[in-house]
């Protein structure tokens, strides 16, 4: 188990060192001279060339891309991701301050959509094909196919304009949750649904089930013991894409409703050619992604003995 | 390849696939006949009737300019359409070549392939999209590049699991006992093994892609107005959404049903797979 662990970790170092690499190289993907964007994201209009030459002086950009980038990977491994180019805060520190808004929202979401999704699987495989069955599998394949961007406009629409039960945007209390949790959740939920109840309609069918049965266990005692188990373990490693959808939706959800979170500074500093925070971000994400995969990974090899000594890739 | 025989006809009994190909094909119809079907000219602007709300005149009101919504929905297709088919063809061809070699190969080719898999999945879905295309600019190629630049992984992964089973197949041993070149067991026997859950992959990933370009212009970086497409057109509707919201209304149903039927196909496919073929391909 811990061979296991071992070679996850470093494998994980290497994507992790392509990440900076990849992160790195967000600033040189935007046209021109970033010496020159990012002169003009400062001060406007107007410039003189000066302004644009001590614009490279200062953030090192004479010097060639490969130098610029162990100079800013050293500084990275510091912990000092840099200041922003049109605010100069330090950009961890913004980072870190949206990281509790964003903890939130996606807790918030996840939390929905296994109280939605898991029994509504559950029960949708154990009734297979009934209305029940069907009606989920329906509302889920329609879940999948409504962006979630639009659903939470149409939610802003119905129970904050028409119905004026909740506010459409801020954030502090609970009710400023409830609509983006709404949004982010229930798009997880019905891929999460689909997940569990295609999971475990292939655990029913297993051997250990029959198994089970034939030696007289109550039906109850099969589903909690031996059937919920099993069929919760694939669920889990698709916790690994659904984390990513998290991550990526809170993009999405955090810009519809102004939701202060670490979406939102990306989306905000890519409009505002703030390289050094798109950086900083899109590395921080990255590789917050990567180590909680890890951890599912690890998660997963803990609950299934199987994987330990039959992992091959 | 048998196989594809029965896919077809248990295909047609999924009526939830067939009704996704009906769509499919109705909404290409849209794309293609689009200055046929569009009352109206989706860029003309008539600042004198903004913001009608749907008439028989307008089926689906007028936008904040004065424009058509029914026509720009219309001409939209051809937009959404356009970048899924053409992201889905460069990543599915690309990645799944990938796949072959590196599966087949092994070694270090392997290796490097499969590490750059992981790096680029290590970004979660929009991110990085949402970076390249943000920082490139706005316009249809871009947005191109930006999500076929992040979405050929997952072929690659799917492809090279299957071709790692495969490969221990006897067919290609035996074909390897006549002398066969390697490229020619790659083309004859590993490829046209792999198409299906290819050909699976790719119908579900339109809808992904589709969503994906949707949700960029949403957040104004994709493609941007005068250009007719669903998502920038939702942004545009949201300073009216009490007022009329008529203009984020169908645009969104738009995208939804699209969506609805690529999925809804790709389902139906994938369902015609047998299972082991398709659980690789559900991970992907």
């Amino acid at each position: 188990m811990w061979n296991y662990i071992a070679k996850r970790l470093l494998l994980i170092s290497v994507v992790i060192f392509g990440v900076t690499l990849v992160s790195f190289s967000a600033m040189y993907l935007a046209p021109g001279d970033p010496a020159e964007v990012i002169a003009f994201a400062r001060y406007g209009q107007d410039l003189s060339a000066e302004q644009i030459e001590a614009v490279r002086e200062a953030e090192g950009l004479e010097a060639p891309a490969y130098i610029q980038y162990l100079n800013w990977l050293e500084h990275v491994l510091h912990l000092d991701f840099g200041k922003s180019l049109i605010s100069s805060d330090d950009i961890l520190e913004e980072i870190l301050l949206r990281l509790p808004a964003t903890a939130e929202l996606a807790l918030a979401s996840l939390f929905l959509s296994l109280m939605i999704a898991i029994p509504a699987g559950v029960l949708s495989a154990l009734k297979q094909n009934t209305l029940l069955d069907n009606a989920c599998v329906f509302t889920s394949l329609l879940g999948v196919s409504i962006p979630n961007f639009w659903f939470g406009l149409l939610l802003i629409w119905l129970f904050a304009l028409t119905l004026r039960i909740l506010p459409s945007f801020g954030y502090g209390s609970l009710e400023n949750l409830v609509l983006p949790a709404l949004t982010l959740g229930t798009s997880m939920a019905a891929v999460t649904m689909r997940l569990t109840r295609s999971s475990m309609l292939d655990v029913l069918k297993q051997e250990y089930i029959v198994a089970a049965r034939a030696k007289g266990l109550d039906e109850r005692t099969i589903l909690i013991r031996h059937a919920l188990k099993n069929a919760l373990l694939p669920v889990l490693t698709f916790a690994g894409m659904q984390l990513g959808y998290l991550l990526g939706g809170t993009v999405i959800v955090e810009t519809i409703f102004a939701w202060p979170g670490i979406g939102k500074l990306l989306v905000d500093s890519i409009f505002a050619r703030d390289f050094a925070m798109v950086q900083g971000c899109v590395l921080f994400i990255a590789v917050l992604f990567s180590l909680s995969n890890l951890a599912v990974d690890i998660l997963y090899a803990v609950l299934d003995p199987r994987i330990r000594y039959d992992k091959h890739d | 390849m048998s196989e594809k025989k029965l896919n077809i006809r248990e295909f047609r009994k999924n009526r939830l696939a067939v009704l996704g190909v009906l769509l499919i094909i109705l909404l290409s119809s849209l794309a293609l006949f689009a200055p046929f079907i569009s009352p109206h000219d989706p860029l003309e602007q008539k600042l004198g009737k903004r913001l009608e709300a749907p008439s028989s005149e307008y089926p689906f009101g007028t936008d904040d300019l004065g424009r058509c919504i029914f026509s720009r929905v219309v001409y939209g297709t051809r937009v959404s359409l356009g970048i899924g088919v053409l992201v889905v063809a460069a990543t599915s061809i690309a990645g799944t070549l990938l796949g072959v070699l590196s599966g087949y190969r092994g070694g270090l080719f392997d290796e490097i392939v499969m590490r750059g898999v992981d790096i680029v999945l290590a970004f979660p879905n929009i991110i990085l999209a949402l970076v390249i295309a943000g920082l490139l600019g706005s316009g249809f190629t871009n947005v191109v590049l930006a999500l076929s630049l992040t979405q050929w992984p997952v072929y690659t992964r799917l492809v090279r699991g299957q071709v790692l089973s495969l490969k221990k197949r006897a067919f290609v041993e035996a074909a390897r006992a006549l002398r066969a070149s390697n490229f020619y067991i790659m083309r004859r026997h590993i490829l046209p093994n792999c198409m299906e859950s290819v050909v699976v992959l790719g119908t579900l990933e339109i809808a992904h892609v589709i969503i994906f370009a949707a949700a960029l212009s949403f957040l104004g970086l994709g493609i941007q107005p005068p250009t007719p497409e669903w998502g920038s057109m939702l942004k545009a509707g949201i300073p009216y959404l009490r007022s009329a919201p008529h203009l984020t209304f169908f645009p969104g149903l738009m995208i939804m049903l699209t969506v609805m039927a690529f999925n809804f196909a790709g389902d139906g496919l994938r369902d015609c797979l047998d299972t082991e073929t398709n659980r690789e391909v559900m991970a992907g």
